[in-house]
């Protein structure tokens, strides 16, 4: 079951597409200061041993483009709303 | 022969037949047959540890906390992205690029480090050009390997070649090896290429998206990685210069490890001693242990007589066989053990009067170090990349990896023989 997700739009901007196998995030964040709320993110994925997990890549303007893999999907959310990037959380 | 040398080989055969199985860690196998050797009487305890080269394990160890703690800093990834950029994001042109990255890696960093350091990167990439990524991956291990063949910290070969020979200075490896290890590369690369290019194919769109990555926010600490680029910098400076300041590359190492500690302070301190590979420094203790037993019961010299009748003593023939054999053994078995029992082999035929061991000494790294690339098995680069790739979906089998690599070392050991033979045998 996939998760779905509300975000406050004055400091976020998300967007996502399916991508085969993959979902692909557009992400850009409104408020700088959530820049190492991101990062935060990103760390808890890089830390596991997984590689192609969630993949991470940084745009000029607080741009991110994350390309997760479908069976990451969920945990990526959850991770986002653990970090306060997301609203609210909830099974589909 | 005498008994302790029959149980000494003895020893020395079960050790490597559970090494060449990797059934049990070779770390537990090699220290285990090194423990055997002094409980059964070959070797005093005191003699036993005469002969771990620690300069060995202080450049090892010293060169894994730098690559740590620099690690750390994003500097990989920038440098990667960097370079994809620079190549506008062309898949086959990326390919070319990360190889020569690798391989520069490899000539300063231990090639385990340079591929646990470019896989990660690769996938990012190739994912993003929604490219495969094994012909990226393949090249790599091909690119760690022949780099970490081009100077002496690129590869343990060549770590324990410096350390037991005097004369084979960081120098003396830039000058007799860089040169001809990076043309090989070239050679190997453009053939790559060629196998690979209609697999290397993808959008406009997805290249104007690489295109715009900014990859100086992939820099995480500054502060760290300026304080990371000193201590390497001095380090570096510190391998060309360490035969005019007589002192051994282990000190360099250990002296640019130790500076790079004490500008962080110690909250890397423990980070960085995790990411020592302390199985690695183990396994080398228990060789060296183990080849001593071969050593101080003669083993070593009736093996270095037998060559020398085999050859008749000529230089040449010592060499080219040198050559090959080394290739051959190390695309099976792990040239680390193979070279810890060369070495003393070598430096007996020295003796036994075969007065120039310069071509001997080139020709074991250059066969140690390339040979590693003829199968999945010959070096550790080649099992950590391949188990990676496995693990995300990506199979990269022995015998895929054996039909292009296997030919490509053959030409590399080809091209070898003929610089052996014009550079030091006419």
């Amino acid at each position: 079951m996939k998760v779905k997700y509300k975000y406050d739009e004055k400091i976020i901007e998300l967007k996502e597409t399916a991508n085969g196998n993959d979902i692909e995030f557009s992400i850009k964040l409104i408020d700088s200061e959530l820049k190492k709320n991101l990062r935060q993110v990103r760390d808890y994925f890089e830390e596991n041993k997984i590689l192609t997990d969630i993949q991470f890549y940084i745009h000029p303007n607080k741009q991110y483009q994350v390309i997760a893999r479908s069976d990451f999907y969920n945990e990526f959310i959850i991770q986002l709303f653990r970090q306060q990037l997301l609203k609210e959380i909830v099974w589909g | 022969m005498s008994t302790q040398a029959i149980i000494a080989i003895g020893v020395f055969l079960i050790t490597y037949a559970f090494i060449v199985t990797e059934k049990i860690h070779r770390t537990i196998i090699a220290m285990a047959g090194g423990i055997m050797m002094v409980l059964l009487g070959i070797i005093g305890q005191e003699k036993a540890l005469h002969h771990i080269d620690f300069n060995t394990l202080g450049l090892l160890t010293g060169m894994m906390i730098i690559v740590a703690i620099t690690s750390e800093t994003g500097l990989f990834k920038y440098i990667a992205i960097w370079a994809a950029k620079k190549v506008k994001g062309e898949p086959l042109k990326i390919l070319i690029a990360l190889g020569i990255l690798t391989a520069l890696g490899s000539a300063f960093l231990d090639n385990v480090t340079t591929v646990l350091l470019m896989v990660p990167v690769t996938f990012s990439i190739t994912r993003q050009l929604r490219v495969n990524p094994i012909p990226f991956l393949i090249t790599e291990i091909l690119a760690s390997n022949i780099g970490g063949t081009s100077t002496l910290i690129g590869d343990p070969p060549n770590i324990m070649l410096g350390s037991a020979v005097k004369e084979l200075t960081f120098m003396a490896f830039i000058n007799n090896l860089t040169a001809i290890s990076f043309f090989i590369l070239f050679v190997n690369i453009a053939i790559l290429a060629v196998i690979y290019r209609k697999q290397l194919r993808t959008s406009e769109e997805l290249k104007a998206s690489l295109m715009d990555l900014d990859e100086k926010e992939e820099i995480t600490d500054k502060s760290l990685l300026v304080k990371s680029l000193i201590a390497l910098s001095f380090t570096i400076i510190g391998f060309f210069l360490h035969q005019l300041l007589h002192i051994e590359s282990a000190t360099v190492a250990l002296a640019g490890a130790f500076l790079l500690l004490l500008l962080t302070g110690e909250k890397y301190l423990d980070k960085a001693f995790d990411k020592v590979e302390w199985t690695t420094i183990f396994f080398f203790i228990g060789l060296f242990v183990l080849v001593s037993g071969l050593i101080e019961t003669g083993v070593i010299s009736l093996l270095a007589d037998y060559s020398v009748h085999l050859t008749g003593g000529d230089v040449t023939s010592t060499s080219i066989l040198i050559l090959w054999v080394s290739a051959i053994a190390s695309a099976f078995i792990d040239n680390i053990p193979f070279v810890a029992t060369m070495i003393p082999m070598i430096k007996d035929m020295g003796e036994l009067g075969i007065h120039n061991l310069e071509p001997l000494w080139w020709s074991l790294s250059l066969g140690a170090c390339l040979g590693g690339n003829g199968t999945l098995i010959g070096a550790s680069a080649n099992v950590i990349v391949a188990g990676l790739a496995a693990k995300e979906g990506y199979s990269i089998t022995f015998g895929k990896f054996l039909l292009i690599a296997f030919p490509l070392m053959i030409l590399s050991i080809f091209i070898c023989t003929i610089y052996i033979y014009l550079r030091y045998l006419i």
